[in-house]
């Protein structure tokens, strides 16, 4: 080991022990020490899951998921919906390009190929049991599709693009995928005004259970087991749009040089 | 009296999977600091990810079967790390390959000094 070697360890750990020393002195300010929780964590907490205080509750063991798709579902599918743009901007740039079978070179070794096979299942399996533990444990349906569509970009990076589209994975289906988890979401936002249009009830949108002014709610227990209510559609379809907008996303990402340079040429320019 | 004794094999077996573990990790940054190039470093740190995740997986899954305090979570706790050593197991080897394979080809490292080049013997094979 050089001299230089040591200095540099010896510099590192000097380093580490001084901001340390002056973190302990109070060189960052002083640190906020709270022994309670706000109210409104409280409240969640304490409303999350709370069948004796039902108007209040998701009806959901899972406090993150209850938040994002229930107390504040109309933000959260306006973000979805800003993915979804982005997403369709993606599309949008590579507009007309096609995947050119045969022009890649087949992918990786049989080694790495096998083990893919082996995986790919695999992760789409850990992705659904994510997204359908999503009110009950941490996940849900954009960690659950996140999680399936890398088994895609696994395979486009393993077999190459060539492979994807030959076994059917293409954008336009990706995209009719993408729209139709996103119209899912749509529908189970004001599918309990719809009905209580129908039978003249009052209700709300991004509505889960009974609220104050209206009876009407998503089944909250499955067999013994609760639902969440409205929240298992919402994670399912989120999934579903999640795993196929990110797998778009990718493939159109990945498209060849010469595809891109043949549509530009198609449309005159150089 | 069957189960304590089950529990105890659980946990010193899984006790000694973590020690193994902490050994091959320790071995594998000797390695990855002393070996001359990429190919025998990459070697070194393939025992890291084997030995020293694999099997250190396998042993908190054992130790965790051997936790009766963690009640029915222990079978989650034990399944999760199975699962997880099991992955890594076929991963890391796969990566490794895909990595060394394309480093060759790429020339991207300088091969010596070399001890043994199984593809190079197999391309002279081959006439290439």
């Amino acid at each position: 080991m050089k001299v230089t070697d040591l200095v540099v360890a010896a510099s590192i750990v000097a380093l580490a022990l001084l901001l340390s020393y002056a973190m302990f002195l109070g060189g960052i300010g002083p640190v906020p020490v709270r022994s309670e929780l706000r109210t409104l964590a409280l409240n969640y907490i304490l409303l999350t899951y709370n069948p004796a205080k039902i108007i209040y509750s998701a009806l959901a063991p899972e406090g993150v998921t209850a938040i994002v798709w229930d107390y504040r579902g109309l933000d959260t599918y306006f973000e979805t919906a800003v993915m979804f743009l982005a997403i369709i901007s993606v599309v949008a740039l590579t507009h007309g390009c096609k995947v050119r079978i045969g022009l890649g070179k087949g992918g990786m070794s049989l080694i790495v190929k096998t083990t893919t096979r082996i995986l790919m299942p695999l992760i789409v399996l850990a992705g659904v049991s994510i997204t359908m533990h999503g009110w009950l444990t941490p996940g849900g349906g954009f960690q659950g599709g996140a999680t399936i569509a890398v088994a895609t970009v696994l395979a486009l990076v393993t077999y190459s693009i060539d492979t994807l589209a030959k076994h059917g994975i293409r954008k336009k289906i990706l995209l009719a995928m993408r729209s139709t988890g996103l119209i899912g979401i749509a529908l189970t936002a004001v599918a309990l005004l719809i009905i209580g249009l129908a039978v003249g009830v009052n209700a709300y949108i991004f509505q889960n259970q009974e609220r104050i002014g209206s009876p009407l709610a998503f089944p909250a227990y499955f067999s013994g087991t609760p639902t969440g209510g409205s929240l298992l559609f919402y994670n399912l379809f989120e999934a579903f749009a999640v795993s196929a907008g990110l797998s778009l996303a990718i493939i159109v990402t990945s498209l060849r040089e010469e595809e891109v340079k043949e549509t530009l040429r198609g449309e005159g320019v150089e | 009296m069957i189960e304590m004794i089950w529990e105890t094999v659980c946990s010193v077996a899984g006790l000694i999977l973590v020690a193994i573990g902490a050994f091959c990790d320790i071995a594998a940054a000797i390695g990855i600091n002393r070996f001359p190039n990429f190919f025998v470093r990459l070697h070194a740190a393939t025992v890291g990810a084997i030995g020293g995740a694999v099997v250190p997986a396998f042993g908190a899954g054992l130790i965790a079967l051997g936790s009766p305090e963690l009640g029915n979570y222990r079978f989650f706790v034990a399944g999760v790390s199975f699962t997880t050593g099991l992955m890594i197991m076929i991963l890391g080897q796969a990566g490794a390959h895909a990595l060394a394979r394309a480093t060759l080809k790429a020339k991207a490292a300088p091969l010596e000094p070399c001890v043994h080049n199984a593809l190079r013997r197999r391309e002279e094979v081959r006439g290439e």
